[in-house]
């Protein structure tokens, strides 16, 4: 379980980095947005919006390999549905000699997978140089549900402690009985994840007494000092600009 | 003037019936230092909870003078800054300052007043330049010394502390020992580490099963053989190898 | 199952958006209410926190499904089972969405059609299904039979959502998708439910007073 690349590149300092996490965050959905919707085909768009995210990435000072790995997350998924697109259109041409695919469908699918990793390439350098306390910041600020606010929050503190927890359990676990087969493996993992939610449960307990102690009411209150100044506003402009002209460039 | 802890015949149950606290009677006086010793499961910590109104028993628990009642629990609340066990239980936020600023906001204080004061208990612990700092890269000394933060930058007059030692490598126990040295809070404290309690306080409490079975001068119980083992526990080694 | 972007078009991304945030809306209020309710609800606050975490954890643990393909835990019955069917789809909720930014698993625009299929589909519904199951299955063998397919169901109608969605956007066929999604589900399913099973029977045994929190 990899835990150790979350928050990796997150303290580096760069003209990313430095930006309001609400307004990277209008950034990056813009980036992804110009680029979902972009038409099958428009070949010099995905490139241009490719050049784009290159350039920022430079600027972020993140390793580019680093990314790259990262991006490889579609792959399962892509493989999925590349499975079922063979059959999914009345067949037009032969493939690879002998399956039979449908020329349209396949370039759809080309198109489908090139935004489905430019996206994946965006997400990937927005984590990576947001610090996730200052996005949960950038939530607040942006009045997103409370609630919500709070669990990520929680999320994202005690995922690392579980985690933790449950390498310390499985150890204990194999050091004791060796694999089985397939019922004995998934009634392990039951009785992991049946122990864990107990211990959680009590570890939820004792948090709750700790805000207690501490004067909780009900209430949780947080400061996001945060400010949109003029290089943010300058970085926007300037960015949203170039999706435009990619925009419309591609589409010519 | 009120004692600091006046608790008594204070009995606690457990919810599922059983006995966790039975006739308990203490008296803590101002800027006295005690400590709670006894096995696991003695009931030390349920001891603890009940000093804030975490839990409630039976019979009376005054603090400072305020009897533990539902409209006294916020005032005793903010008195008694109680600092648990697992630092990983008390700090629940992302960030180190969001942290000690917790308590601070439940108080109502503005924005400027909540961050000076976060400002200064951390540079008083020791813990500069960490106010940005997420929770789960701190070592295991500097999230006690967190811990010991989100508490005492509320400015609790008794401070009541879990195993404050638990866990902790030789260097960030002598750490902590020295800032609670000079601390003149009153002080509880509940431990397994007899030669703290040697350290830090003048008198200590005894509990076995619920119950309290010995009260007095720290040096006079700890050194009491035949007492220390009757409840599980031992003499410390300062105090045992002194004998010979 | 988790929808990357590129994969939904406009229609189909912008109303399951739209849909979930809805629905999430509706859920965050009912929330709020119970917490703001008389007696000690804002310990609420920090057990769904804890419980979004533990979720995210059991999310980790991958089963091994014939064909020498594997599949992961999801944990919405389980959650809503435990906790309640709305915090069961605010814990999936939040969930996705750290899986989407802090793991790239799923895409920011599928974020809408993901909550619905695992948070809503996958544990809210989930949750009703075991319930109508539990009028008929009363006995506490029977109930476990009850979770079991409750379990299996909110892995097969998720993962038929997310066939529906992609058929819906033209990315493949509907007629193929949806037997195919559906088939290598219905085997995740039977893991799913397995262990939702063994996880509610274990804490029967160590902590019974656990299953009869209070849902919201």
């Amino acid at each position: 379980m990899e835990l150790s690349y979350i928050d990796r590149y997150s303290e580096l300092d760069s003209p990313i980095h430095k930006l309001d996490p609400r307004v990277k965050t209008a950034a990056f959905f813009m980036y992804i947005l110009f680029v979902v919707t972009t038409l099958p085909g428009e070949y010099l768009a995905y490139a241009l919006f490719f050049l784009l995210m290159l350039f920022v990435i430079i600027l972020s000072k993140v390793s580019l390999l680093y990314i790259l790995k990262r991006s490889l997350a579609i792959i399962p998924f892509v493989l999925i549905i590349s499975v079922f697109l063979p059959f999914s259109a009345p067949a037009d041409r032969l493939f690879a000699g002998h399956i039979k695919v449908n020329n349209r469908g396949l370039e759809l699918f080309f198109n489908i997978v090139i935004k489905a990793w430019l996206s994946i390439i965006a997400v990937t350098i927005f984590s990576a140089t947001t610090a996730f306390p200052a996005f949960l910041k950038g939530l607040n600020a942006l009045h997103f549900p409370k609630i919500i606010v709070l669990m990520l929050s929680f999320m994202y503190r005690y995922s690392f402690v579980l985690l933790e927890e449950v390498t310390r359990i499985n150890t204990a676990r194999k050091s004791r009985s060796p694999v089985g087969n397939t019922v004995r493996q998934l009634k392990t993992v039951g009785n992991i994840i049946g122990l864990l939610f107990i211990r959680t449960y009590e570890r939820g307990e004792r948090i709750y007494q700790g805000m207690l102690s501490r004067g909780f009411n009900g209430e949780i209150n947080i400061i996001s000092k945060l400010h949109i100044g003029k290089y943010d506003c300058v970085f926007l402009t300037s960015f949203i600009l170039a999706l435009v002209i990619i925009k419309i460039k591609g589409a010519l | 003037m009120n004692d600091a802890i006046l608790i008594e015949g204070v009995n606690y149950r457990y919810p599922d019936g059983k006995i966790a606290l039975n006739n308990i009677n203490i008296k803590v006086e101002n800027n006295e230092a005690v400590g709670i010793i006894g096995a696991n499961g003695s009931g030390k910590t349920t001891l603890l909870l009940n000093l804030n109104g975490i839990l409630r028993g039976e019979g009376l628990v005054s603090i400072l003078g305020l009897e533990m009642t539902k409209t006294n629990l916020k005032e005793i609340r903010s008195k008694v800054g109680l600092v648990f066990q697992n630092p990983e239980d008390q700090l629940f936020c992302p960030t180190v300052f969001e942290d000690v600023a917790f308590g601070l906001l439940n108080q109502g204080l503005d924005e400027a007043e909540v961050i000076n004061k976060v400002d200064e208990i951390l540079s008083a612990l020791e813990l500069d330049g960490f106010k940005e700092t997420i929770s789960h890269h701190l070592s295991a000394g500097e999230k006690k010394r967190v811990a010991l933060a989100t508490v005492l930058v509320m400015n609790p007059e008794i401070l009541v502390l879990d195993e404050p030692t638990a866990n902790l490598d030789p260097h960030s126990r002598r750490q902590l020992l020295k800032i609670l040295q000079g601390l003149n809070h009153t002080k509880i404290i509940a431990t397994h580490d007899l030669e703290l309690v040697l350290e830090l306080t003048e008198k200590t409490i005894l509990l076995n099963k619920g119950e309290i079975k010995a009260a007095g001068k720290t040096k006079d119980i700890l050194s009491d053989k035949k007492l220390m083992e009757e409840n599980l526990l031992e003499l410390p080694l300062s105090l045992a190898l002194k004998k010979h | 199952m988790h929808i990357p972007d590129g994969f939904l078009d406009l229609k189909t991304w912008v109303s399951t958006g739209i849909i979930s945030a809805v629905i999430i809306g509706g859920a965050v209020r009912k929330v709020n209410k119970a917490i703001g309710a008389e007696g000690d609800n804002e310990k609420i606050i920090p057990v769904m926190g804890v419980m979004g975490a533990f979720v995210f954890a059991a999310q980790m643990f991958n089963f091994p499904v014939a064909g020498g393909t594997s599949g992961h835990f999801m944990g919405g019955v389980l959650a809503a089972l435990l906790l309640g069917p709305l915090t069961g789809l605010l814990i999936l909720t939040t969930v996705l969405i750290v899986q989407c930014l802090i793991f790239q698993d799923g895409g920011l625009t599928a974020l809408g059609a993901n909550i619905f299929n695992m948070g809503f589909v996958g544990s809210y519904l989930g949750y009703y299904i075991y319930k109508i199951l539990a009028i008929f299955l009363p006995g506490p063998k029977q109930k476990m039979a009850a979770i079991f397919i409750a379990g299996w169901f909110s892995i097969v109608l998720a993962a038929a959502a997310c066939a529906l969605e992609l058929a819906f956007s033209g990315t493949v066929s509907l007629k193929i998708a949806l037997p195919a999604m559906a088939g290598v589900h219905a085997l995740i399913g039977v893991g799913e439910g397995l262990i939702t099973v063994v996880v509610a029977g274990l804490i029967a045994k160590v902590r019974p007073d656990l299953l009869n929190l209070q849902k919201v």
